[in-house]
């Protein structure tokens, strides 16, 4: 049994994860409030994460985050437990719901410069500062990908989702998945280079 | 250092700059979560039992004859009685029943003479 609150990081939900998340579904639709709260502590953090991503914007990805629990809730007593990970399920939802506000602002992330600030116990002040920055740039050379390919990279290297899941939440085959992630790479790895000494790479190792 | 080595270290990163909930954003979903639950195990609401109102006059009439069908019955019945009185039938059965009635008081007359006679003849 994985507790919820050790995959709040991002890591990516095994088998035994995923009878878990069915489990603690089935218990939440029978009024368990444990279930419910271990349930929300797990999954909405990595939501936000990729809505935060995916929108540039605290406020949307909040929105896509409540809208896409709240849908799990309503099917709760009636999920199947071999149909899909509740997890990836809810993923899915929520890319959804992403594209369509993406959609109606024109297809782009809102605000670009809307990376979080770093934890507190970062190592050093520069080492945090150079690490925001390299972020900033990861998030800034996503966000000039076509929708689809930042999507699949953001799961693939940020959510840390294997192919086949990525399939899932995408609706697509795995080889598309295979496709958008090394045609996304090599994207950004071309846009990042120019910005190699700004970002600290020439001083490092 | 390899752009593979570049793209890593971006992605670390990243990694370590993952947007973080609010901790009042994630109540907030719990209390959603919550009511969400209380929705679904909430019994379904009862029906409130139906109330008839108290039967009319009519109504009593009605079914102290029968209901609808003792009551069709009954204005029927009424109906061929009528129209027998207002235009009895007379061909068909070969008897007219107020020829009987006549008939059968002329007969009984008939019967009344034929006894009082004697007595006449006896007085004169």
């Amino acid at each position: 049994m994985v507790d919820g609150a050790t995959r709040i990081s991002g890591a990516p939900p095994d088998r035994d994860g995923a009878q878990a998340e069915a489990a603690l579904l089935a218990a939440f639709a029978r009024g368990d409030r444990g279930a419910a709260v271990t349930l929300t502590q797990s999954i909405a953090p990595r939501i936000f994460a990729m809505a935060c991503r995916m929108l540039g914007d605290r406020s949307e990805a909040e929105d896509v985050t409540q809208e896409a629990l709240l849908r799990l809730w309503r099917i709760a007593p009636d999920w199947e437990p071999g149909r899909a990970q509740v997890s990836t399920w809810v993923y899915q939802v929520a890319l959804n719901l992403c594209r369509d506000r993406l959609r109606r602002h024109g297809g782009r992330a809102l605000d670009l410069d809307a990376v979080p600030e770093p934890p507190d116990e970062a190592p050093s002040a520069l080492a945090r500062m150079a690490g925001a920055d390299r972020a900033a740039a990861l998030q800034a050379a996503l966000d000039t990908l076509p929708e689809r390919q930042r999507q699949a990279v953001m799961l693939r290297h940020l959510e840390d989702l294997a192919n086949p899941e990525i399939a899932q939440i995408m609706e697509i085959s795995v080889e598309a998945v295979e496709s958008l992630t090394a045609r996304g790479k090599r994207a950004l790895v071309a846009a990042l280079k120019g910005r190699r000494a700004d970002l600290g790479f020439e001083d490092d190792e | 250092m390899t752009d593979d080595a570049v793209f890593k270290a971006h992605l670390d990163a990243a990694r370590t700059e993952t947007p973080q909930m609010d901790a009042a954003f994630m109540d907030r979903l719990i209390s959603d979560a919550m009511a969400a639950q209380d929705a679904l195990i909430a019994p379904p609401p009862v029906a409130p039992p139906v109330t008839r109102p108290a039967p009319g006059i009519w109504q009593q009439i009605r079914e102290g004859l029968g209901g609808w069908p003792g009551l069709g019955g009954l204005v029927a019945a009424s109906l061929v009685g009528i129209w027998f009185g207002a235009a009895p039938p007379s061909a068909g059965i070969g008897i007219d029943p107020a020829a009987l009635v006549f008939g059968q008081v002329e007969t009984y007359d008939d019967l009344f003479q034929t006894v009082a006679m004697p007595a006449s003849f006896a007085e004169n």
